[in-house]
């Protein structure tokens, strides 16, 4: 199960929410939202307004704490519907859609390891290389990280599953050994398959290559006497 | 043009295909790099890296179709087999173009630095472009056994001909290509008969001396590498002389002809 990093953007929190809930419908239902508007948003993130956003991400930090805390997550959804005694009865999934997410939040339960590890620089560098690598990988912007340069032996789908299995290492990560033990492979990936070599470049026509005899030929400025100009370059 | 590669030697015009021969040159942008590990255990470069003790360079670079050795025979063994140390320098051979109107400019080019090398059942053809050239460290003696396994084409004696007369353009401004150009100039200058004929006389006197700064010097060389009894080498030295000078002689005569022509006219 993947949870969030730091600073995922709305349509990142997007794609977790349908991950965690299980479907778009799913995730439709706990915003409140038709589903064609949730798959408007993966399709053309940049068009979801501040408001839809903000619901996103108040929804996906609830959903994130429940999924690091032991909540079944095949039962998320049900359990975001149903009433509950320590919000007065009030089901989860009308405070998320009301603005009152942190309602949730406050009597959910903290995850310890989450907590430990989050103040872990190092980790919370390689959450944000991840980021921008897996931004450059999938949506062209900017230059892959030196960390995850592998990405580019992955196909798209692959690099996207890895995001999510990476997220999860990261956070079960105790040190940064153990999380480059878990890049190995990838790496191994890489270099069993070594992007293409480049065909070989064509020469291109400069302007006095026409010359200013059509018919440069020298051949017969090479014969002399009988034999080609010879010199200690022909010794062999 | 060419012919299959034979022997351990390498030779001046032999041809090479290698995954590690680029065309590379640097720009403004070139600064030293170090070689780092990086996260995960590949190798990775970084300017922030740099040491006194690492020669890595940003540099840019192409993939060439293949390579060309511009050094001469003995050369290329001296730093191959003897030394095991020195630099080899290369041309990088493009392929031609598509277009076939191009692929025969290309194909005629009067560019000194650039030498046609015609489609062949042996080779696809291309362009060694002198211009780029490129030099390659040779770090010890066991380089060269690389070396010649990746040779793909030997140059014949008529490509080889073709090669030092292109470099010797390119370098020096000097050979028959030159030859060439300067008399196809200097006939531009004057009537057309008397103009070929003056054309004609230039070109036999500077490849004439052409042929000559080249073989005298391989006689005496190879004469004294092995062994040969002076009268033979003495004989073949004063057979290229003569040459010179009889060349000389018969342009000489020519253009006093034609300057005495033009100044009646």
């Amino acid at each position: 199960m993947s949870t969030l990093s730091i600073a995922p953007s709305p349509r990142q929190e997007v794609d977790l929410l349908c991950e965690w809930l299980g479907s778009v419908s799913a995730t439709a239902r706990i915003l409140g939202k038709d589903a064609r508007t949730i798959r408007g948003w993966m399709n053309t993130p940049q068009k979801m307004q501040r408001r839809s956003a903000t619901l996103v991400h108040a929804a996906a930090q609830v959903v994130d704490r429940m999924a690091r805390s032991g909540y079944d997550p095949t039962q998320l959804e049900h359990v975001l519907v149903m009433p509950w005694p320590a919000l007065k009865g009030q089901p989860p999934v009308e405070l998320i859609q009301a603005g009152r997410a942190h309602e949730v939040l406050e009597v959910l339960p903290q995850p310890p390891v989450a907590a430990a590890v989050a103040v872990q620089p190092w980790r919370l560098e390689l959450e944000n290389e991840l980021d921008v690598s897996l931004a450059a990988r999938l949506g062209g912007e900017g230059p892959l990280h030196e960390a995850f340069l592998f990405l580019r032996a992955l196909s798209d789908a692959e690099a996207k599953a890895f995001g999510y299995v990476a997220r999860d290492a990261l956070k079960g990560s105790p040190d940064e050994e153990t999380f480059d033990a878990f890049l190995a492979p990838y790496w191994a990936r890489l270099a069993a398959s070594p992007p293409d070599r480049p065909a070989p470049a064509v020469i291109e026509l400069h302007p006095d290559d026409a010359g200013a005899d059509d018919d440069f030929n020298i051949d017969d400025l090479l014969i002399v006497d009988g034999g080609m100009t010879s010199s200690r370059l022909r010794k062999n | 043009m060419y012919r299959l590669p034979s022997g351990d030697h390498l030779l001046f015009g032999d041809i090479f295909k290698a995954e590690w021969f680029h065309d590379a040159w640097i720009e403004e942008d070139a600064v030293l790099l170090g070689r780092f590990t990086a996260r995960g255990g590949a190798d990775a470069y970084s300017s922030s890296q740099a040491t006194d003790d690492q020669t890595f360079l940003l540099a840019h670079g192409r993939v060439p179709l293949a390579v060309i050795l511009l050094n001469d025979d003995c050369y290329a063994e001296t730093v191959l087999v003897r030394q095991g140390a020195g630099r080899l320098s290369f041309a990088p051979v493009f392929g031609l173009p598509d277009k076939p109107a191009e692929r025969e400019q290309l194909l005629k080019t009067a560019l000194y630095g650039r030498l046609p090398l015609p489609p062949d059942d042996l080779f696809a053809g291309g362009v060694a472009d002198l211009t780029c050239a490129f030099s390659v460290k040779v770090a010890s003696k066991a380089a060269a056994g690389p070396f010649a396994k990746e040779r793909v084409l030997s140059l014949d004696d008529y490509g080889c001909a073709q090669l030092e007369a292109r470099l010797g353009a390119h370098a020096a401004r000097r050979g028959p290509l030159v030859a060439r150009g300067v008399g196809t100039k200097l006939a531009s200058l004057l009537p057309d008969e008397p103009g070929q004929r003056a054309k004609r006389a230039v070109e036999q006197v500077l490849s004439r001396t052409w042929s000559a700064e080249g073989g005298i010097p391989d006689v005496i060389d190879t004469a004294v590498e092995a062994g040969t009894p002076p009268d033979v080498v003495l004989a073949d030295i004063l057979q290229r002389v003569e040459a010179i000078a009889r060349d000389a002689q018969e342009a000489a005569t020519a253009l006093q002809q034609i300057a005495a022509e033009v100044a009646a006219s």
